[in-house]
């Protein structure tokens, strides 16, 4: 009985997670480094922290494990974990996005930069000065005077 | 481990991630996140959003209406409250007050094109000064005005006009034109016109078209004339070219039409809107040189056989044609004609404001190069009020 082939990932927590290789070349990134030869050992994931990681891994298995069928009820079933994957708080929003950016998961980056844009779309000035003092992280951290909410004052 | 310390919230993150995720917003809500910040404001701004933003985001329509009382008019923007649905809402306070130069205003067909989210405007009917001419700026509040041109010319007047993009010099180009005499560009950012020199092609140009509105399409400006062709003017060369009409099933001289035959702007496409009798309609668009088919109906509820359909333009990019339509009954409607279904729907307007009239109607694809600025020969500051933010 033969298993099939297993990657390592060491993640900068120190922690190691063992995935199945099929799942783990789903990141592009790791694809790359398989490639390349470099995954003798563990590959090594620095900037990426336990959290984060297992539920990008989780997201991963769910895509590879779901038959790439046109079945109503599969394709059903991903939207709605796709949908209650992003449900996160800022906090890990910001780091999935960094993580998943180096780690270049097609699928997934959609995902979450349209979660993103769709959150901030659309809003009024008073809903949007409201939500960039509650997302102060998501574009910068510089400090300006808030000409949009000035600007809807004075006229 | 260097890493030691968790990544801090206040940390920015990389560039290619904020452009991807503006990239996916409409030109709307980008054209108001340039106040929020200077960083905000240079990411919009930046040359590269341009071009993935083209790429990523269907962009929707808009659709503006002219008011009277004269001697004023004033343009409405107007707001779509569900887009399955088809209901629009007009802004209650106009974006724009024009005052006639002349004292009156006679007439109703004031728009005159689009390009790029700007939208070009005449003082006058029929035969154009160049002065009769001012483009404007929905997104950001501006209009334009052109420069005077009399130095240039004896002839004053011209019955061909244009407003075109150079994507080699990244400049708007207006474009008059009086067929077999004289065709004069102004490009913006200058001060003054400039002949272009005519070619044999332009003396076909035909003087019984009624509509004389160009439709600015891959890189070229397009003018449909009387014997079966369109004129092609292409804004980087400024040459004119000469295209062939698609091959209808039987093509009756224009000036024996009913319905005349029409150029529109489908979402950054040549459209070809023939009817060849009342209550029946093609259109085509024009792709790669070739001619499509895009959708045809004929005698289509809700319309009557007796209705005069004109065609406004895309809906959507799905394909959903905006037309207006009048039928003995009732006087002008706004309808949307989807090919993929096959169905003709109503367009509801609420919160109309007074004395409109949906035949008035103009429709433009807006664009992101309106929200970055425009330089011109002279920029005013439109009316701007508080309920209204931005179209």
């Amino acid at each position: 009985m033969s298993f099939s082939k297993t990657i390592m990932l060491r993640n900068y927590d120190g922690e190691t997670f063992v995935v199945d290789e099929v799942v783990a070349v789903e990141p592009q990134t790791i694809e790359h480094m398989i490639e390349d030869g470099c995954a003798n050992t563990s590959i090594p994931l620095p900037n990426i922290t336990s959290k984060i990681l297992s539920k990008v891994i989780e997201h991963c298995k769910k895509h590879v494990e779901t038959p790439n069928s046109n079945e109503k009820d599969a394709k059903a079933d991903l939207k709605s974990f796709d949908f209650d994957f992003v449900k996160a708080d800022q906090g890990t929003l910001f780091d999935l996005i960094l993580a998943v950016n180096y780690l270049n998961i097609k699928g997934l980056l959609d995902l979450i930069y349209q979660t993103i844009a769709d959150m901030i779309k659309g809003k009024t000035p008073e809903e949007e000065e409201e939500m960039r003092r509650v997302n102060a992280w998501v574009f910068s951290c510089f400090v300006g005077v808030t000409c949009l909410y000035f600007k809807s004052k004075k006229i | 481990m260097k890493h030691k310390a968790k990544l801090r919230f206040e940390d920015s993150l990389p560039s290619e991630i904020i452009f991807n995720i503006l990239s996916r917003m409409p030109v709307k809500s980008l054209a108001r996140f340039r106040s929020v910040s200077k960083l905000w404001c240079d990411y919009i701004d930046d040359p590269y959003l341009k071009i993935i933003h083209d790429q990523q985001y269907p962009e929707e329509p808009t659709i503006i209406f002219p008011v009277p009382p004269y001697p004023s008019i004033r343009f409405y923007a107007t707001e779509l409250m569900k887009r399955d649905a088809r209901v629009l809402e007009a802004k209650t306070i106009p974006f724009l007050e024009v005052n006639s130069k002349q004292g009156l205003f006679l007439h109703r067909h004031f728009i005159l094109g689009s390009c790029n989210g700007l939208v070009y405007l005449s003082q006058s009917y029929g035969s154009l000064r160049p002065e009769d001419l001012s483009v404007v700026n929905p997104v950001r509040k501006e209009y334009y005005e052109l420069p005077p041109a009399d130095h240039l010319f004896d002839q004053k007047h011209f019955e061909l006009h244009g407003l075109g993009f150079d994507d080699s010099t990244n400049a708007f180009k207006m474009v008059v034109l009086s067929p077999s005499v004289r065709a004069m560009v102004h490009v913006f950012g200058t001060r003054s016109w400039r002949v272009i020199p005519l070619n044999p092609i332009t003396t076909r140009l035909d003087r019984f078209n009624t509509d004389n509105k160009a439709v600015f399409a891959c890189g070229c400006l397009h003018w449909l004339i009387g014997d079966g062709k369109i004129i092609r003017l292409d804004m980087r060369t400024e040459e004119f070219g000469l295209i062939d009409l698609p091959k209808t099933q039987r093509h009756v001289s224009v000036r024996y039409k009913m319905v005349p035959d029409r150029l529109v702007d489908l979402h950054g496409e040549v459209g070809y809107v023939y009817c060849r009798f009342v209550g029946s309609l093609e259109v085509w668009v024009l792709k790669e040189r070739e001619w499509a088919i895009h959708c045809r109906f004929y005698n289509k509820p809700p319309l009557t056989v007796s209705a005069i359909v004109t065609v406004l333009g895309s809906w959507n990019k799905d394909g959903d044609i905006l037309m207006k339509a009048a039928t003995s009954v009732v006087g002008p409607q706004l309808f949307v004609y989807s090919p993929k279904s096959d169905l003709l729907k109503e367009v509801e307007l609420i919160t109309k404001p007074v004395d409109f009239d949906f035949a008035d109607a103009f429709i433009y694809p807006s664009s992101l190069l309106s929200i970055h600025g425009i330089k011109a020969y002279s920029i005013k500051e439109t009316e701007v009020s508080k309920s209204v933010f931005l179209i």
